[in-house]
């Protein structure tokens, strides 16, 4: 490692983060494996960026994402969030660790963090009107307060692109990209500064994701917004990502720039990725790799390199040793033990 | 020799429901020819599920075909000669009759878009490709050496054996490792993108002159997308049949398609050769879909371009060009005004827009 990435502007350090889902079987529920849904992933958010957390279903990146605001109880490693609301002793901000902390302790911090869901029809109570959803953060949190908070209402649904008169209609009477506005609105009205994304655009048309994605890039803006935007849409999360980090089956096997990942991956599962994306271009010469077999099994993945029985560039040692996950480039991170000798192709 | 298949004219489906009627398909035309894949694009509620659906006339009720007409160029196994059946009209006078049942699933196959609920869950693999066959009371995807026996075989039931042997032998055209044994799975056994194979080894089976892929891959990861395309072209070149390809993903109708048909709010708005509508596209609507999707592989820090405003209620349908409320060359007077006619620009580029009309 010649230069060391620059590190005091991290927001969200997630450091060997590990959640398995129990398989119990039998009368008595004995645990008899486990599904390793998120296997030893290390990422990591700076200030005001977008991290793009991409991979094929099942790979783990929404677990992944609902370990960080502990949706789900990690079963191991560390989710470092650098909070405005608890303090270090001399006043300034410091890392805590959002596993160790009590759920009482963790209220607070959910100010901090939202999250945006895939499905805006169901993450919408269908009883409640547009203005309760979007007060509902507010009213847990207890800062609601009547006229002023009214007024911040109205403003962020204007801000979302929906009209004030919305307010007291219920979600029903909306478009799946009107709904989607909702939850956006909804994840903003604490003020967050770190917003996770789960594909939060995959359930809409193409029309209609163009103007959610400038949408939420606007936002980012103006609010000074962190995003971990996690999506299985490659291209999508070139637009929107500064970074990129690239999941299989658990575990993230290449992190780096947006522009480094898709114009010079390291690692050969990023590759055929890439490639099998089908190019909106009828003339474009396709050099797909097809990679041959289905995604591994979480509860009973192959040894060594997980990718190995679907790579094409496999030698012994993939089989034997897991590769670790190092810093090949500045900010170019890989877990492939063939990184260094392989030239792959981009797009 | 005719080849064009599938012959769609002035279709037009309906929905009579409470609070009014909605057109689902509006005045839908074109053909598919032989061999030829037709992909057909369009945002959700365009209609272009309604207009495949319209061919095997499977329009979900309160929904009915109120005009127009599917001729279907039948090939009469005999002799090679084609008679022309006009599908709307013989199911007006035998809904559930021979014919008609012979073509839906036997001549002309299907998949849709979701394969879990596609597939019963209490069937293995083998029984919903034999029932397949059972229905259509076929002894299909016969090898070359065994073309003398099909006369002997053509019109008598195919036995359970035979009927597991070609769904084992199915299996393993569409890629599935293992199909001796996967033939005995159940549809939970299996994954999405094996599911998905399950339904186009279903659809295949009888050997149709037609298939009808509805979203086949949208549900599925891309790198299952990319080995499920890949076996569909395989399988296409080796059976010369025709695909009516209906997606929403534009990345994937480049790949697939050889000419394409753009549908907004039930009417077509567009249709051209593949290239001509990625390079030289006419409608605005078209123009603003190609324009509002990323681009892999080309980064700009850009602001996506999009079509400004929503879908228009489709119980109050905008005067004059349904799409004009959105569109960028919209001609005060004109498009609020006038509804366009289907055009022909030039070779095989159709558009429906009043900039190419003088009115």
């Amino acid at each position: 490692m010649a230069e060391t990435t620059k590190t005091d502007d991290i927001l969200l350090d997630v450091k060997n983060l590990k959640k398995y889902f129990p398989i119990q079987k039998g009368l008595l529920r004995r645990t008899v494996g486990n599904v390793k849904a998120v296997d030893d992933v290390s990422f990591f958010v700076r200030e005001g960026e977008t991290l793009g957390l991409v991979g094929e279903s099942g790979c783990g990146k929404t677990t992944a994402g609902r370990c960080i605001i502990r949706l789900y109880e990690p079963t191991g490693g560390q989710v470092l969030f650098k909070s405005h609301q608890v303090l270090s002793p001399d006043g300034t901000s410091q890392m805590v660790n959002l596993i160790d902390l009590s759920h009482k302790q963790m209220q607070p911090i959910r100010q901090e963090i939202s999250m945006i869901f895939q499905d805006p029809i169901n993450s919408l109570n269908p009883r409640m009107t547009v203005s309760d959803i979007v007060a509902e953060p507010m009213v847990i949190h207890g800062k609601y307060h009547a006229p002023e908070s009214e007024e911040i209402i109205v403003r962020l649904l204007e801000r979302v692109g929906l009209r004030p008169d919305h307010m007291r209609r219920y979600p029903h009477e909306f478009s799946g990209g009107q709904k989607q506005r909702i939850g956006i609105a909804r994840a903003l009205s604490m003020n967050p500064r770190l917003v996770i994304c789960d594909e939060p655009v995959s359930a809409l048309d193409v029309s209609i994701q163009a103007q959610t994605l400038n949408l939420l890039e606007d936002l980012q803006k103006d609010f000074n917004l962190s995003y971990l935007f996690v999506a299985h849409d490659l291209s999508v999360v070139q637009h929107i990502s500064d970074r990129v980090a690239v999941m299989y089956v658990g575990k993230v096997v290449e992190m780096a720039s947006a522009e480094a990942l898709y114009s010079s991956p390291l690692h050969p599962y990023t590759e055929a990725l890439m490639s099998a994306v089908p190019k909106p271009d009828p003339l474009y010469k396709s050099g797909r790799i097809i990679m041959q077999g289905d995604v591994a099994d979480p509860s009973n993945p192959p040894s060594g390199c997980y990718f190995h029985p679907r790579c094409q560039y496999a030698i012994d040692i993939c089989s034997q040793l897991a590769p670790e996950f190092r810093e090949l480039r500045p900010d170019h991170f890989v877990s492939c033990h063939r990184a260094e000798e392989l030239t792959l192709r981009g797009v | 020799m005719n080849d064009t298949l599938i012959d769609i004219k002035d279709l037009r489906v309906e929905f009579d429901v409470r609070a009014g009627i909605i057109k689902a398909v509006d005045g839908v035309s074109f053909d598919i020819k032989r061999g030829q894949t037709m992909g057909v694009i369009g945002e959700s509620g365009c209609g272009k599920s309604m207009t495949a659906r319209a061919i095997l006339q499977m329009i979900p009720k309160p929904g009915k075909i109120t005009h127009g007409e599917v001729l279907y160029y039948r090939k009469v196994k005999s002799d090679g000669e084609t008679e022309t059946v006009d599908v709307v009209n013989i199911t007006k006078q035998h809904p559930d009759g021979d014919l008609i049942r012979q073509i839906r699933g036997g001549e002309i196959g299907m998949i849709f878009q979701e394969p879990m609920s596609s597939l019963t869950p209490v069937y293995t693999a083998g029984t919903h490709i034999n029932e397949a066959l059972y229905l259509h009371w076929l002894t299909p995807l016969k090898k070359v050496g065994d073309q003398m026996a099909e006369t002997v075989q053509a019109h008598r039931k195919i036995t359970k054996q035979e009927a597991r042997e070609i769904s084992i032998d199915m299996l393993r055209r569409v890629g599935i490792p293992k199909p001796e044994q996967r033939v005995d799975s159940y549809p939970h056994q299996l994954s999405g993108g094996q599911r998905q194979r399950v339904m186009i080894a279903i659809a295949l089976s009888c050997q149709p002159g037609m298939l009808i892929a509805d979203e086949p891959t949208t549900a599925l990861d891309v790198s299952i997308e990319a080995q499920i395309l890949d076996i569909m072209r395989d399988l296409q070149k080796n059976v010369n049949m025709a695909i009516m390809f209906i997606t929403h993903n534009l990345g994937v109708i480049a790949e697939m398609a050889e000419e394409i048909t753009v549908m907004y709010m039930g009417k077509q708005v567009e249709r051209a050769k593949t290239v001509n509508m990625f390079y030289d596209p006419k409608h605005p609507y078209t123009r603003a879909l190609l324009k509002s999707i990323p681009h892999v592989g080309k980064k700009t820090r850009e602001r996506l371009a999009v079509i400004e405003g929503m879908v228009p209620d489709p119980f109050n349908l905008p005067i004059g060009c349904v799409f004009h409320p959105r569109c960028p060359s919209f001609m005060p007077g004109k498009c609020d005004k006038i509804v366009p006619t289907w055009k022909l620009l030039k070779d095989d580029h159709w558009v429906s827009c009043l900039l190419y009309e003088e009115v």
